[in-house]
């Protein structure tokens, strides 16, 4: 009982501690029942290696254990076997749907803004529902209620600004994070040039910019209760264009890309007692695109003014919208129990749309006619409401036991149906000795939304749907277990899951950057996947050095009826995958460090047989869908940091960061086909893209 | 040294951009079968190959089965192949199964050889689709365009599971009109298109919102046999593949003659018409002769022939076993989803029924309805030419 005692205490003091990255996942590890849980501290996802010189969340989590990155440099996040599309993100509690920009080459996440993160691979508390693969639950910061502190850096694409101090001194703060690329600022002097060479030739414009913004803003009310207001808006947008004038008359076409997303949240966070706390959250969360083309035809008079005679103006349209409310209680009655509690109502709307405009034609424009207009706007609209209630209970047994057992039951209703889903969660811990436990855990999750997408990137053409009859919710179980060590400066944790997933979607049409969004279930097929591995994790830390390794086998299988009859591999089925990570304070101001990434190629579709047909003729055929395993993928990352102290006294500091990607200029595969050699015998043949990318960044933090 | 250097960065840049792998492990021998029992009472064709491994090396005429290797059965009693010949130009063998064969009937077909595993599929043949009835409407008004709207409703709702193939058929016939007044007309030619795929699918501006770019898919078929079986590519009709996405419940549309290109951006939408002319008169120009160095020209002397055009269409509808519809949207995907390798979109569809082998047993009902022009018609010049 009394260790029991000593734990609950530890729980409770756990949220306040500032304690350093390893310190912290020792606790978490020693502290928590669940399995497959990461905690990664904001300093830490700061200072990783950065492709462009510019920290990401994804790309951190890529590289843990049970996670497949997919296509190189995307932001992609395969979780267990998972698709993609089944990751939870939760931005201070609010779902977060459009996860990353460029298409997918940075994530919506500043860094600079993040307090922790907690990533779940398995053994999810029954608090958290509606996807199948993961959670990653990120934390802003609190600004500092009692000094101004900022930090500036520009990097090879991008520049950031973070700003916090106290609006009220000891009562009210805020933090303010703002990033934005400067491509475009690029582009614009390049254009100029390049339309300056060409005089008597159309004129080029465009660029892409990619910003975002955080905000928080925290209120104490007293000692035991605060207010938080977050919100984050993050947008793309790509222009291109060409646009060709002489005497007489004018052409303009351009094509435009919009998308992003908003998220904002108001919350109460109360002690009401010494065992009791809860928080009340209202929150708005919007994701969208807006992807079209303009063509413009008219005169110029002898002032050089233009009239438009005919324009045209398509606009293609998709959105996602929530509302929603949630409670959340914790309360410990006893020094045995602490029981998390909650419930929650979404109500989500999904728009697809498209937006035509037209004025004048051609023959109008010959005859000297006015020109008509005609203005058309279709498009679907689809509603459901998802109310949710959890229990937890985290029971503190004899024999160093731990349980958490909970429940989560659903609803998600649609005009056409209502869906009901009561999800069990349960994991065991057991604290052999201080260094040495074991875990145990079951969790089944359901998901009622499904990413209407024909490709495999993060195109802003995707598009989310509620579920319906034909396509139904996806539902996974998974079973995780591991034994977990700190012997030391070590720590050393060796994990196995095994998961399966119902009721996966995959996309059986043609190619195409806009799936079809009427009757979209009609599109795609549904199987099943199923996956189990290992995962080994071992990280050696003292003070200025923290070396990692990390190792996972894994199988990841699909079935498709319409796609094979039987099982096959799926396309991350990455069997092995290796990571060395390391931080090295090798001198005072001087960091250094490096991450080695391994693992065994993606798969891909190649014809597996040739039949000679008619005429001395073969033909190839296909026996199943990723056959073929592209090469090895590795690769090399390092950074060297210099912070250099500017008055002495930590308090004001410049970085000179110089990262390198893919130091060694592996070509990686990033898409294979079909070739023949000299013989004419037929091999594979990869296509690297990605060379080595040095950056050079800097900041400055006060 | 800074010139050494930027050589260096150019050469990392330039190597290893292309990247040769072995694949020769994904693949052993197999056989392939390709078999569509048709309902009806004609004969159906099964062909059976030997499919190397694409990497390794090419067996030609060297066959490790024998047409007695070749097992088929219908609901379960064994039925013999008429002729089951080896392809000389080929690695396979192709026969045919006579007989009548309906709506239900479960057809399996096997075959074993040495060294390479059984292989075996079985299909049930669909029922025949009913059509209810097929309206025709002009979608274009301009002079030079002959676009229509075809709209085929069937008897029953399409439901969930349910496969369709597509074929049309236009005959143009052309006959003299003015040498004789009462039919039979003397007949000039018969011109025949065959329609497999809808090319009017970008009809508007408002289909690019929806473009369903499955409709597209097609496959080459004649009664009872697929492309692959052997033949030349023109016994084959393209017939286009229908999912239930494709029906609108009970009814599907497709265009003929109705391509949407930039013009119809600048020039306006096509607007609907219900009343169009099935038969134009148009005036024939014969090709003119050598002129006769002996006769001087008249130049005053023309002649003409009115000549009448008939438009007839004749619309097959197959109801094809699931396993049909994938196999043959997979060799469709196989050829135009080429994304796939980029690993950028869903794998290519890689479909097959045959339990330790590769291809397709899928069965196919069909029914047909042919559309002559509409004897009501009052054009007073070609009143005999309507056929009933």
């Amino acid at each position: 009982m009394a260790a029991a005692v000593c734990h609950a205490q530890t729980i409770e003091k756990r949220d306040t501690l500032e304690t350093s990255y390893v310190t912290a996942v020792k606790e978490k590890m020693r502290n928590t029942t669940q399995t497959g849980l990461m905690r990664l501290d904001g300093n830490k996802l700061r200072t990783t290696v950065a492709a462009f010189g510019t920290p990401d969340i994804i790309k951190s989590l890529q590289m843990l254990p049970g996670v497949a990155a997919g296509n190189e440099l995307m932001s992609g996040l395969y979780v267990h076997g998972g698709d993609g599309n089944d990751n939870l993100f939760l931005l201070d509690g609010v779902p977060l749907y459009n996860i990353a920009h460029f298409g997918g080459f940075f994530s919506s996440f500043n860094t600079d803004v993040v307090e922790n993160l907690d990533f779940y691979k398995s053994g999810f508390p029954a608090r958290y529902g509606g996807r199948l693969s993961s959670v990653v639950d990120v934390e802003t910061s609190e600004g500092d209620m009692h000094d101004y502190h900022g930090n500036f850096s520009l990097g090879l694409i991008d520049g950031r600004i973070q700003v916090e101090g106290p609006v009220w001194q000891d009562h009210t703060s805020f933090n303010v994070g703002l990033r934005r690329s400067w491509l475009d600022v690029i582009t614009v002097p390049a254009l100029l040039y390049v339309n300056h060479q060409n005089k008597n030739n159309p004129k080029a414009n465009g660029g892409y910019a990619m910003w975002d913004l955080n905000a928080r803003v925290t209120h104490k009310l007293g000692k035991d209760s605060k207010l938080n207001a977050n919100f984050y808006w993050g947008d793309d947008d790509l222009k291109a264009g060409i646009k060709s004038s002489d005497t007489g008359s004018f052409m303009d076409l351009g094509v435009r890309t919009n998308w992003g997303s908003l998220t904002s949240s108001v919350s109460w966070e109360a002690k009401y007692g010494p065992k009791v706390g809860g928080k009340l959250m209202g929150y708005f969360t919007r994701s969208g695109s807006d992807v079209g083309y303009t063509f413009d035809v008219g005169s110029v008079d002898d002032d050089g003014k233009e009239k438009s005679m005919m324009y045209f103006n398509d606009d293609n349209l998709c959105s996602v919208y929530d509302t929603g409310v949630k409670y959340d209680v914790d309360w410990y009655p006893n020094s045995s129990h602490h029981v998390r509690t909650g419930a929650t109502v979404a109500w989500h709307h999904y728009e697809t749309g498209r937006r035509y405009e037209q004025k004048g034609s051609i023959f109008e424009i010959m005859t000297g006619d006015d020109g008509k207009g005609n203005t058309d706007k279709t498009g679907e609209e689809y509603q459901a409401w998802e109310p949710a209630i959890y229990l937890e209970d985290e029971i503190f047994l004899a024999y160093n036991f731990t349980i958490n057992a909970g429940l989560r039951a659903s609803l998600f209703g649609t005009k056409r149906k209502t869906w009901g889903s009561l999800e069990p969660r349960a994991a065991l811990k057991w604290l052999i000795t201080n260094d040495v436990c074991a875990k145990l855990s079951y969790t089944r999750m359901s998901q009622n939304i499904h990413l209407v997408s024909a490709m495999y990137i993060d195109l802003p053409t995707n598009s989310w749907m509620p579920s319906t009859p034909e396509a139904g919710p996806m539902v996974s179980d998974q079973i995780a277990g591991g034994i977990y060590l700190t012997p030391g400066n070590f720590k050393i944790n060796l994990e196995g899951w095994y998961k399966t997933m119902d009721g996966m979607l995959a996309y059986n049409g043609a190619n195409a950057f806009y799936p079809p969004l009427v009757n979209w279930e009609k599109s795609f097929t549904s199987g099943r996947g199923e996956s189990y591995g290992l995962e080994f994790e071992t990280t050696y830390s003292i003070p200025k050095l923290e070396l990692s390794a990390f190792y996972t086998l894994s199988w990841s299988w699909r079935q498709f009826d319409a796609y094979y009859m039987f099982p096959y591999l799926d396309r991350n089925d990455n069997r092995h995958k290796v990571n060395l990570v390391g931080n090295w304070n090798f001198a005072r101001g001087w960091f250094f460090s490096f991450n080695w990434n391994w693992h065994t190629g993606n798969r891909i579709t190649l014809p597996s047989h040739a039949v000679l047909r008619e005429g001395n003729i073969y033909s190839t055929c296909y026996e199943q869908p990723f056959n073929a395993k592209l090469p090895d993928y590795h690769r090399l990352d390092v950074s060297v940091e210099y912070k250099w102290d500017l008055l002495g006294d930590g308090t004001k500091f410049t970085t000179i960061n110089l990262s390198i990607y893919n130091v060694y200029n592996h070509m990686n595969a990033s898409f294979a086909m079909l070739d023949t050699d000299g013989d004419g015998k037929y091999r594979g043949m990869a296509y690297g893209l990605i060379p080595i990318i040095p950056t050079l960044s800097a900041s400055y933090k006060f | 040294m800074k010139k050494n250097v930027c050589l260096l960065i150019l050469a990392l840049l330039a190597c290893s951009c292309e990247i040769p792998f072995s694949i020769d492990d994904i693949s052993e021998p197999r056989f392939l079968i390709e078999c569509v029992p048709t309902a009806g009472d004609g004969a159906f064709d099964v062909m059976v190959a030997y499919a190397d491994p694409a990497y390794g090396e090419r067996r030609v005429g060297q066959y490790p089965f024998r047409p007695g290797d070749v097992s088929i059965t219908v609901n379960d009693n064994p039925v013999a192949t008429s002729s089951m010949t080896w392809e000389q130009s080929g690695n396979y063998y192709t026969g045919s199964i006579s007989g009548k064969f309906a709506p239900g009937d479960r057809v399996t077909v096997s075959v074993s050889g040495d060294g390479i595993p059984e292989a075996t599929g079985t299909t049930v043949i669909p029922d025949e689709p009913v059509i209810k009835s097929v309206d025709i409407t002009k979608i274009n008004d301009k002079e030079d365009d002959n676009g229509k709207r075809f709209t085929i409703k069937l008897a029953e709702p399409v439901k969930d599971g349910e496969y369709y193939g597509l074929e049309i058929i236009v005959y143009e016939e052309s006959y003299m009109l003015e040498i004789m007044k009462t039919p039979p007309f003397y007949k000039l030619d018969t011109l025949k298109y065959e329609y497999g795929t809808t090319p009017g699918q970008l009809a508007s501006m408002s289909d690019i919102n929806n473009l369903d770019l499955d409709a597209f898919a097609q496959v080459r078929y004649k009664y009872g046999s697929l492309i692959n079986s052997g033949g030349s590519y023109e016994e084959y009709r393209p017939m286009v593949l229908l999912g239930s996405r494709q029906w609108d419940g009970d009814s599907y549309s497709f265009y003929l003659n109705a391509s949407f290109d930039f013009s119809d951006i600048l020039d306006g939408m096509p607007s609907g018409d219900t009343d169009y002319p099935v038969v134009d008169p148009y005036p024939y120009e014969p090709e003119p002769e050598d002129p006769d160095p002996d006769e001087p020209e008249d130049p005053e002397e023309t002649y003409t022939i009115p000549i009448g055009a008939k438009t007839w269409y004749r619309i097959e509808l197959f109801r094809l076993s699931e396993e049909l519809f994938n196999y043959c949207k997979a060799q469709y995907l196989m050829d135009y989803n080429i994304l796939s390798n980029f690993g950028v979109t869903p794998p290519n569809f890689t479909y097959s029924n045959i339990r330790g082998g590769l291809g397709v047993v899928g069965g196919v009902s069909c029914t047909r309805t042919e559309l002559y022009p509409d004897p009501d018609n009052k054009d007073p010049d070609i009143p005999g030419l309507l056929r009933p």
